[in-house]
């Protein structure tokens, strides 16, 4: 009876169970897999639709064993999970997951007549069913990895949908995904798929032209500041604008394919997340630029702990660079207090990056952290990112803008400064100039007066060589004069002497003797004649010598010049040595005949010539008592000149010496023996004075020869 | 007694000639001249056997009287031949030059004959 009893209570419950979950079918949780979902007008978000997906009511069924697309299906094996809830641990050991999902829902009458659509952003392929009927594939299931086709995304329109209200809509997606870097989530969350409304579609076209606002903005930014940078090479500030502009339009490309707000269309998941990665590096080093270039423009240089944060924060996740914006905030707030003192391009930089960097970062926690569902303030989130862009840009724009203004406003103060001190130095150089011009005149003054005297000097200095040659001149002067004084003495004593004989012969009547002895006085009296008168040209060119020249040519023999010299040089340096002696040669051309010079000058040099010869060979003579002095005057005339030459065969003149012998002031005689004027003065006298030449030829111990040409 | 006069001055001898015309003509002086030192040198060598007495000047081109009075008393040791000095300089140094090598006499010019005159007698 017990165990009768224990059957039919089994049974009962075997039957009720039965019976039960044949009519209200449950998971082996408990769990009801029949509950239809009833959707209203406030489930559907004005742009992004009725998302499905996270939805309570989905049933689900691992692997494809049962096509279980039809409308009425066993539910046995089934489990309540809705596409939201899929797990990494879900996909079977090839990486491969599965499954099918069902929903049943009614809808109320706000759905009714409007068009709907499905669309999803994940990267799955589903093949979707509606009421039994397939309805949409997004990608392809293929049969294995190699065939799979995953969703991408491209926000064009298909097949409307107009669902009935108040009927039973059975919607069935088979799920097919393959996991990608051991992670069947990729980078947006599964089970995506919603019910839209065409709004969904003009939003993310719309979002589409945002990103290429921002993609074509600051391509524009990222040329224009490359350009300036590249104009202005020294403006290193410029620089790290340009290179953040690269960075920026970097950033805008990586948005632009990263699904939520792409470019009308979205990238494989295995680029996208290489894209997406960079876009969170970026946007971390978009918030650390505004620190960097706000320490750069306050201080005037690069912090070091901000490079070293830097390269750390690459390796920090992108949430938990969040925290850090708060301080980087505090710290651009401070400095634009800070700076109000500052220029004004400094302050627009502070001020345009505190700002964008407030914009920026307030729009993308709201945006991340689903702070709100409100749609206006949603867009202004969306486009908050592209506002504190442009207001970066546009300070940037403006402080190289101020920053270039400045800079010149410098350069024109520096200019005006320049000018100011070049004045002051013009001016200080005019008064300096006026005082040299004064020193000059002064000094010239004084350098005339020397000049001058110098002038006097030099008609002192030539006064005294002719003295000097003079009264070298002197004793033989004397003595030649004396010798012709003493034949008129002895003449004329002789010829009184006479006289008194010849009155004793004509007393006698001697005619014959008085005849005699008249002869002799006539010849005496032609002697003394002759002796007077060379007397007088002695004291005549004594006369001559010392005379200052005329400098009128006069034809002259030049044979009696230089033999008259050579004669009173000799005796002349006999009265002041008595031991020197010199065999004097002469040989003279008798057809020179007179040449036209002037005397007085030509006279000078031929006894300086001459003068210089003795001093030669006495020279010698005092070293070596067995040497025979000689000394040669000879003229020759030629076709082209007239040629006087003095030679001597003294030491003869060494070759250093040679060069400077007709130095005004150069002499080898001991001080106070010789001017050092003679052979120059010779010199100027024979080429200025005579368009001729002095020329010398000499060898060492053998002799010099002065040979003055003459044209002839 | 032969007198040598030596003197570059051509006209020297004629006025020895004119001045002493009575004695050359009574032969009581005999002149024979030179006009250099040289060439009374040579003079001197024809007249190496008879007594000569030299009157020279000094001041003369290539050799002087000085080395032609030297040259005669070096060389011609016995007898050696009377030198008179005849110079226009009558300074110490050229007659204590003469002196020292063995001048004779010293005379300057211009020449007294009267004096020269006696001397010349008085010696001859």
């Amino acid at each position: 009876m017990i165990k009768q009893s224990l059957l039919f209570i089994t049974l009962f419950f075997c039957i009720l169970f039965t019976a039960s979950g044949h009519e209200n079918p449950i998971d082996k949780n408990g769990l009801a897999l029949d509950t239809i979902v009833h959707f209203t007008k406030a489930d559907l978000d004005s742009i992004f639709g009725l998302r499905l997906t996270n939805k309570e009511g989905w049933i689900f069924k691992s692997g494809n064993k049962q096509d279980a697309s039809s409308i009425d299906i066993d539910l046995a094996g089934w489990e309540r999970l809705n596409p939201s809830q899929i797990t990494n641990d879900m996909a079977d050991s090839s990486g491969k997951f599965e499954g099918w999902f069902r929903l049943q829902f009614t809808i109320d009458s706000a759905f009714a007549k409007l068009p709907l659509y499905l669309d999803k952003e994940d990267h799955a392929a589903e093949d979707i069913y509606l009421n039994g009927k397939l309805f949409r594939q997004f990608g392809e299931k293929g049969n294995d990895r190699a065939s799979f086709k995953e969703h991408i995304q491209d926000f064009d329109i298909r097949n409307p949908i107009f669902l009935e209200p108040d009927t039973i809509h059975t919607l069935v997606i088979h799920y097919v995904d393959y996991s990608t870097y051991g992670n069947i989530f990729k980078v947006v969350p599964v089970g995506s798929t919603r019910i839209v409304t065409n709004d969904y579609f003009d939003y993310m076209n719309f979002l589409g032209y945002k990103v290429l606002f921002d993609l074509i903005g600051s391509f524009i930014f990222f040329i224009l500041f490359w350009l300036l940078y590249l104009l202005i090479r020294e403006d290193s500030e410029l620089l790290m604008i340009a290179i953040f502009s690269s960075l920026m339009l970097l950033l805008n490309i990586c948005i632009a394919f990263n699904g939520a707000d792409s470019l009308f269309f979205t990238l494989p998941s295995k680029y996208m997340i290489i894209l997406l990665y960079i876009r969170d590096i970026l946007y971390i080093y978009f918030f650390l630029f505004c620190f960097l270039f706000g320490y750069r423009i306050f201080y005037g240089k690069h912090s070091k702990w901000f490079i070293l944060a830097s390269i750390i924060l690459i390796f920090i996740p992108y949430y938990a660079a969040f925290a850090l914006y708060f301080f980087i905030a505090i710290f651009l707030v401070f400095l634009s207090i800070k700076s109000k003192k500052r220029e004004l391009s400094v302050r627009i930089l502070l001020y345009s990056l505190t700002l964008s960097y407030i914009i920026t970062a307030t729009g993308l926690i709201y945006r991340y952290s689903n702070l709100t569902d409100d749609f206006s303030l949603r867009l202004i989130m969306v486009y908050s990112d592209t506002i504190g862009k442009a207001i970066l840009f546009l300070g940037m724009l403006a402080f190289v803008a101020y920053r270039m203004r400045e800079k010149n406003e410098d350069m024109r103060q520096n200019a005006m400064e320049l000018v100011k001190v070049e004045a002051e130095k013009s001016a200080l150089i005019t008064s300096q100039n006026e005082k040299l011009e004064l020193k000059v005149k002064e000094r010239t003054s004084e350098l005339n007066q020397s000049l001058e005297e110098l002038k006097a000097t030099q008609s002192q200095l030539i006064q005294s060589e002719k003295m000097a040659s003079l009264g070298e001149l002197t004793a033989g002067i004397a003595h030649e004069i004396q010798n012709p004084l003493n034949f008129v003495n002895n003449f004329s004593e002789v010829s009184n002497e006479l006289v008194d004989e010849m009155n004793e012969e004509l007393d006698k009547g001697d005619l014959e003797e008085v005849k005699a002895i008249s002869l002799d006085i006539k010849q005496n009296l032609e002697k003394i004649n002759h002796h007077g008168k060379r007397a007088d040209n002695i004291v005549k060119g004594m006369l001559q010598h010392s005379r200052s020249s005329s400098g009128t040519k006069e034809p002259t023999d030049i044979n009696a010049l230089a033999d008259e010299y050579l004669r009173l040089a000799y005796h002349g340096l006999r009265a002041k040595d008595k031991s020197f002696n010199a065999e004097l040669i002469t040989n003279f051309d008798e057809s020179i005949g007179k040449v036209n010079i002037v005397p007085q000058d030509m006279g000078r040099v031929i006894l300086n010539l001459i003068t210089n010869a003795f001093y030669a060979v006495n020279e010698k003579k005092q070293r070596d008592v067995n040497f025979k002095p000689i000394v040669s005057v000879s003229t020759k005339k030629t076709d082209e000149h007239i040629t006087i030459s003095v030679s001597d065969n003294g030491d003869g003149i060494p070759e250093k010496v040679k060069e400077k012998i007709f130095q005004p002031f150069f002499t080898t005689k001991p001080t106070g023996q010789g001017t050092g004027l003679g052979l120059s003065m010779s010199y100027d006298i024979v080429t200025k004075g005579h368009d001729g030449n002095l020329k010398v030829e000499t060898a060492e111990k053998k002799g010099t020869t002065f040979i003055i040409e003459l044209p002839n | 007694m032969k007198i040598l006069v030596v003197d570059d001055e051509q006209d020297v001898k004629v006025l020895f000639q004119q001045r002493f015309r009575k004695e050359i003509r009574k032969e009581e002086l005999e002149f024979v001249f030179a006009f250099s030192g040289e060439e009374a040198l040579k003079l001197m060598k024809a007249m190496e056997h008879e007594a000569v007495l030299i009157l020279s000047d000094i001041n003369m081109p290539g050799m002087s009287g000085l080395e032609l009075l030297d040259t005669i008393k070096k060389n011609y040791v016995k007898p050696p031949p009377m030198v008179m000095m005849i110079t226009a300089y009558g300074d110490d140094e050229n007659r204590t030059m003469a002196k020292n090598l063995g001048a004779d006499d010293f005379l300057t010019k211009p020449l007294d004959f009267s004096l020269l005159k006696d001397k010349l007698i008085t010696l001859t």
